[in-house]
């Protein structure tokens, strides 16, 4: 229980007085971290979006009472390897009125966005690329870089179906997030922090979701709700809907474009979820319950990111759960859902949380 | 009903039909999709499916149900049936003396098996009916073994 499986935080400073004793010079150092960690983060966000596909695929085809994919490998494991490879051999095509620089960027933009986002969350104690005291609002800030990446691949195609469908995004994410970020506001009033490292660490006790009284769960609900609809995912898919747009944004992307959107379509599910787990369901802290000793020490027999990745997952597969079950929302009753009652919902969860929080009125305080 | 009703409404409703895509999800035995060419030994057709016309026999006397009235080739919409027929000299009635299916005109479409009166005919399973030549297509379905026999000679 003393190694580095479970004491994450001790891996940072081994791998920093290796490199420094193979390159001294300190800024070699950090470039070699840094290099480090990107390529890590590359390989995790790649793995990430492979097995994610594979897993949508699965979860949709049992929800549908179907296998999924079984022939690439064994239970089809190998099906998004392969469907990965085949779109890179596809040709790479750029419509002829296309706004070229644009609609080559638009995909990087996208990838890029979730890939930076990525680099913030904690994955275990020590385990985050970069931390710093605001990280919760950068990564919503650069969440929004990603609807640029949308609306860019829109207004680049210049195809009605493609503008269209990157409008769609664009109002609905600008809606949509103002519930997002409330409904985590509710809960940074009672961690006090915007640090990812430090909104884990107020959860040591309990988690938030539960700790802060009934508004906790509603800011989960609600955040969950919204982020759904962050990652364009049905039931508020109306961004790709097929039928009345072919596929949005992306109809003009092949090949390897098209890949980098769908990626950063999956690797998006699994960050929302993971700051929904990080804020809401205590990060890597595993759980405890009050004095139990013996139910307490069980659980820490679990790594802390067996824990990140098992309440990330757990949220994944909600995720997957409802877009397989929900039909497709209609333009108008995606605004009304959002303005007329999800944001109201949200401030109001916010000012009790306030008042709660302030007051002390929450378990375990202190 | 006000807000709070109306909530409570879509919420148990949203509730429910996630009760049903979970109890889909986590229920493997009730996936109704098959591996196909895997599990031929063991392949589920639906009873309904509408293959090749088959003939039918009376369980007791082992004799073709077929009476040899023609209703079906009257049916049949781009003439894939052909029945032969001939005289039995003692009972001086019509009988049976060979039934042809133009398996390569055949749409599948069952009116033949809608029309007929003495429940002598019925849609088969099968679907692997691809052939390299049309004329093994055209079939004589009274054999004695009641296999499809391909049948040149037919009319």
């Amino acid at each position: 229980m003393d190694n580095w499986i479970w004491r994450t935080e001790k891996i940072p400073p081994a791998v920093t007085a290796w490199l420094t004793g193979l390159l001294g010079n300190p800024l070699l150092v950090d470039l070699a971290k840094m290099a480090v960690v990107a390529a890590l983060l590359a390989g995790f966000v790649s793995a990430l979006a492979l097995a994610l596909v594979w897993i949508e695929r699965k979860v949709a085809a049992h929800v549908q009472q179907r296998l999924g994919p079984m022939r690439v490998g064994p239970h089809g494991l190998l099906q998004t390897l392969a469907d990965g490879l085949k779109l890179m051999s596809k040709e790479n095509i750029t419509p002829l009125e296309a706004d070229r620089f644009i609609f080559h960027l638009a995909p990087l933009l996208c990838f890029a966005a979730t890939f930076v986002a990525m680099a913030f969350i904690p994955f275990a104690p020590a385990i985050q690329a970069v931390n710093f005291n605001v990280g919760l609002v950068f990564v919503l800030g650069i969440g929004s870089v990603g609807v640029l990446g949308i609306f860019a691949a829109g207004w680049a195609s210049n195809n009605k179906w493609s503008l269209l469908g990157a409008m769609r995004a664009g109002a609905q994410i600008i809606s949509y997030e103002l519930s997002a970020t409330l409904a985590l506001i509710s809960v940074i009033v009672f961690a006090g922090s915007l640090d990812f490292r430090e909104i884990v660490a107020s959860q040591a006790a309990g988690w938030w979701i539960w700790r802060a009284p009934v508004v906790g769960f509603v800011a989960f609900v609600i955040y969950g709700i919204a982020s759904i609809a962050e990652c364009n995912r049905t039931p508020f898919d109306l961004v790709e809907g097929e039928s009345e747009l072919t596929a949005g944004f992306h109809t003009e992307y092949a090949s390897i474009r098209f890949a980098m959107f769908f990626l950063a379509e999956f690797v998006n599910i699994f960050l929302v979820c993971s700051i929904s787990a990080t804020v809401f369901l205590g990060g890597y802290m595993p759980l405890h319950i009050g004095n139990l000793e013996g139910f307490n020490r069980l659980a820490d027999l679990i790594p802390p990111w067996g824990w990140f990745f098992a309440k990330t997952s757990a949220l994944v597969l909600v995720f997957m759960w409802v877009r397989w079950t929900f039909p497709r929302l209609r333009v108008d009753q995606l605004m009304n859902f959002e303005w007329k009652f999800l944001l109201p919902l949200s401030l109001t969860t916010l000012a009790v949380a306030s008042v709660l929080a302030t007051a002390g009125w929450f378990f375990f305080p202190g | 009903m006000g807000l709070i009703g109306r909530t409570a409404t879509a919420v148990k409703g949203l509730i429910g039909g996630m009760g049903i895509t979970l109890g889909h999800y986590v229920r493997f035995s009730e996936v109704i999709t098959q591996q196909y060419p895997e599990n031929r030994e063991t392949l589920r057709m639906a009873p309904r499916f509408r293959g090749k016309v088959r003939l039918l026999r009376d369980p007791e006397s082992g004799a073709y149900r077929c009476t040899a009235c023609s209703l079906c080739v009257k049916a049949c919409p781009n003439n894939s049936l052909a029945v032969k027929r001939e005289k039995d000299p003692e009972t001086n009635k019509f009988k049976l003396a060979g039934y042809y299916y133009h398996f390569e005109r055949c749409t599948l479409c069952g009116l033949c098996v809608d029309t007929c009166k003495f429940s002598a005919l019925a849609m088969g399973n099968e679907f692997e009916n691809a052939a390299f030549e049309r004329g093994v297509l055209t079939l004589r379905l009274d054999t004695p073994d009641g296999a499809p026999q391909p049948a040149p000679e037919a009319p």
